[in-house]
């Protein structure tokens, strides 16, 4: 807990360092003027989770070179979040992870309640160290009830080619430290054994290489490739998995999430932006793939109009497809009581009617987000300008829904709406 | 053309910063744009 409350302390220092930029001097430096952005965002989840999250960032030029950025974030959630196992045509007694509980009635999918905050803040410095080069140093520490993140990060870029196209690499380390409400459980054994591993720890290490040319004066386009290693613990203590019967399909035990201890991911990722007559055409394409043998497509569009005494409206649609992790299981299938292997059979007993697991798999997950699933998103974005201290402010909301493309899943619904301002001062 | 606000690569950042976010804890691949930025535990 001393770790705790050292990240604790450092993000309360670090706070009133950023608030206290807005100040009119800071000694020795020419003040020139601050740009100071706000922004409340509420994402709500049909039936479940309700994240509301502000955010204020402040911008400072220190001198003609340097750039100081910081954001401070809040957050609030709470909700119903799915614990992994199925519906059942029973009802189920879950306990969560506070140790309470749960009757979930029969064709509800099980969830547990929770509510946790999160307080962070990033500081970035951007220096351009010639007219050709400039450097982002990059730092950030958040906090929650029970996971603390800690990162720093460096990014290089060098204009070429009669600065029509910039080079980029950076390297980013994180640090993350997790204390789950309960205990942390392990991984593979039953939930009701109550097993508790204590407090864990996982890096994240991330190296990103980029170009971006100027194609012509109406058209730019991004290239980047980033590859990353996370290490360490990457389960996560409040998912489960479930063991069903073969012939009824019910669910009547549970045991803890458990993922392998490392990930390498490998991303290419695209951004292509076109002037259309003062229109502005923005397309991005991603892929990932990783050693958990997920991967993925995003394609996202953004349109935005122009219109008149400086108002825009933009339409975006977004498109995620993703294949499942290679340990992402439903549920687990007891075969005991059939004579017929299935593929999901990995559960099977003894004489005695105890089951057994060890040697039958290694790793396992029923996490939705791990699953064979897509995601559509649809939204609009209105800005303005205000005469008070050159406001800018930005309004959007986004509709997505994501589907179990199994059709096992139930359907997720979201909304997000973010009400952003800017100012100068 | 290229200097215009809507033509910037990170135009909208605190609509990119909320976005990313929600995706990273919705689905299972994240990142591309760029190195950093903090990380969360998120349900």
């Amino acid at each position: 807990m001393a770790a705790t409350r050292t990240i604790a302390h450092a993000l309360s220092v670090a706070s009133c360092a950023l608030l206290s930029l807005s100040a009119d001097s800071i000694a020795g430096v020419d003040i020139l003027p601050a740009e100071v952005s706000v922004s409340a965002m509420i994402y709500v989840e049909e039936n479940r989770v309700i994240v509301n999250e502000d955010v204020v960032q402040i911008k400072k030029e220190l001198d003609e070179e340097n750039l100081l950025t910081g954001k401070l974030i809040f957050d609030v959630m709470s909700g119903p979040s799915p614990s992994g196992a199925p519906v059942s045509s029973k009802m189920q007694t879950m306990t969560s992870p506070s140790g309470n509980q749960k009757i979930i009635p029969p064709g509800e999918e099980p969830t547990y309640s929770f509510r946790d905050t999160r307080n962070a803040i990033l500081v970035d410095w951007e220096s351009q160290t010639s007219r050709l080069t400039k450097w982002i140093h990059s730092a950030s520490l958040s906090a929650e009830f029970d996971y603390y993140s800690t990162g720093i990060s460096s990014t290089y870029s060098r204009d070429i080619n009669n600065r029509l196209t910039t080079i980029t690499s950076g390297l980013g380390l994180t640090y993350d430290y997790i204390t789950p409400v309960g205990g942390t459980p392990e991984g593979l054994t039953l939930t009701r054994a109550d097993s508790n591993i204590g407090e864990k720890t996982k890096y994240d290490i991330e190296w990103m290489i980029g170009v971006t040319q100027i194609i012509n004066r109406h058209s730019l386009l991004q290239l980047n490739y980033t590859t990353g290693s996370a290490n360490g613990y990457l389960s996560d203590p409040y998912k489960i998995i479930a063991v069903t019967d073969d012939v009824t399909g019910d669910p009547y035990d549970y045991y803890a999430d458990k993922r392998p201890d490392s990930r390498t991911s490998n991303i290419l990722f695209a951004n292509y932006l076109l002037d259309m007559k003062g229109d502005a055409l923005n397309l991005s394409y991603r892929y990932f793939s990783d050693s958990w043998k997920v991967s993925s497509h995003t394609y996202d569009v953004k349109y935005k109009l122009q219109l008149k005494n400086k108002k825009e409206f933009q339409i975006h649609f977004r498109y995620y497809d993703q294949t499942a992790a290679s340990f992402y299981h439903y549920a687990f299938v007891d075969g005991a009581a059939s004579d017929v292997a299935k593929e999901n059979d990995i559960i099977s007993s003894d004489a005695k009617g105890a089951q057994r697991i060890d040697g039958l798999v290694d790793y396992a997950s029923a996490d939705r987000r791990l699953a064979n699933i897509n995601t559509y998103t649809v939204g609009v974005q209105y800005s303005w300008q205000a005469s008070f201290k050159y406001a800018k402010i930005n309004l959007r909301l986004d509709h997505f829904r994501q589907t179990d493309k199994d059709k096992r899943l139930t359907e997720l619904r979201g909304w997000v709406a973010q009400l952003a301002a800017r100012f100068q001062f | 053309m290229l200097a215009r606000e809507n033509m910037q690569l990170n135009a909208d950042e605190l609509v990119l910063l909320m976005d990313e976010q929600i995706y990273y804890s919705k689905e299972a691949s994240h990142g591309g744009r760029g190195v950093g930025g903090g990380g969360c535990g998120c349900n």
